[in-house]
């Protein structure tokens, strides 16, 4: 089960390469800089396949397995993202898949910093005071990152 | 007075003055899943426990908890119970830099495998929680199968730093009753 979360995540990383021109010369050329964005793009896409898979169980295996990946070396260049980081990546990943909008990579990629931003979530507040609920945010997050 | 506690949130805490040791970080299913015993005993039984002779409970159970009434949050107002009971573990304020972060972070991981093998297939769903807005850290909030009178215990496990109130870095484990079905 953990070699097919890690297949699903490369394969994500190959969505990427053929998304983006930039990632990958800057890849081949080692300038990459923002390696963590990456990576939790392809966390995102590994929630999306196994989501589609139908895999229940996909969940607590990720988490088991992307806790033994994650890291927090948080200035280094290879930096792969914390765990909540990658396991908020995989659950949008899920949502994707659960409101049936097909993984493109390529608007994933242009819009990554609203990406980073809306893995922390929705306020706490606003779920308190019921102004809005996950599956209200995870729509709309949705909506901004595939615009 | 017993009628006046139900009313609010009771937290059983401790913040320690001193250096937090590792075993008081990582997560500790015995000490979590005591917890969850006495609220699925219902909140009358909390109360009892917990709040009507404290240093017991402290000395019996939980050797260092302390115990202390918050304000009542407006879920528990809604609900007129006793919303939840947690650990927390804190070093003295100091300046909190990015490798006390890393450090807590690799200490997380290894609490969040601890935590799966505590609960495992007991867990209905979990979710992870941001500090970002207020603080900085991180944490995963679970659902359990387990009920009370139609409420799904739930049991939030993480840290975080208050970085307006210069707070240590604050391990918390939560159990608590979530909304009713």
């Amino acid at each position: 089960m953990a070699a097919d979360l890690i297949l699903a995540h490369e394969l994500s990383h190959v969505l990427q390469f053929h998304a983006s021109a930039d990632f990958v010369a800057s890849l081949c050329a080692g300038t990459l800089r923002d390696v963590k964005v990456y990576e939790l793009l392809a966390d995102f896409g590994a929630g999306y396949a196994m989501f589609r898979n139908g895999n229940q169980d996909a969940r607590q295996n990720f988490v088991r397995t992307v806790s033994s990946l994650a890291d927090y070396k948080f200035t280094a260049v290879r930096h792969h993202g914390t765990v909540t980081e990658r396991l908020n990546a995989f659950d949008m990943g899920q949502a994707s898949g659960y409101f049936g909008q097909e993984v493109k990579m390529e608007a994933l990629i242009r819009n990554r910093v609203a990406f980073l931003r809306l893995l922390g979530g929705p306020e706490q507040r606003k779920l308190e005071a019921g102004s809005t609920t996950f599956r209200e945010f995870a729509r709309n997050a949705l909506a901004e990152v595939y615009r | 007075m017993m009628k006046s506690l139900t009313a609010l949130v009771l937290t059983a805490a401790t913040i320690s003055s001193v250096a937090v040791s590792r075993d008081k970080v990582d997560f500790s299913c015995h000490d979590v899943k005591s917890m969850i015993e006495l609220l699925e005993d219902g909140p009358e039984d909390v109360v009892k426990q917990v709040a009507d002779d404290p240093v017991d409970y402290r000395d019996n159970h939980h050797i260092g908890v302390d115990v202390r009434n918050d304000a009542p949050s407006a879920n528990a107002q809604r609900n007129n119970l006793p919303s939840e009971l947690g650990l927390l573990y804190g070093q003295r304020p100091k300046h909190v830099t990015d490798d006390d972060f890393a450090t807590a972070g690799e200490s997380f991981k290894r609490g969040l495998g601890a935590f799966y093998d505590c609960f495992g297939k007991e867990l209905l769903t979990e979710t992870p929680v941001s500090y970002t807005r207020t603080s900085r850290g991180e944490g995963i909030i679970g659902i359990l199968k387990d009920t009370y009178k139609g409420r799904h215990i739930i049991v939030q496990y993480g840290y975080f730093w208050d970085s307006a109130h210069a707070t240590p870095i604050v391990w918390q484990t939560i159990v608590g009753y979530g909304q009713s079905e």
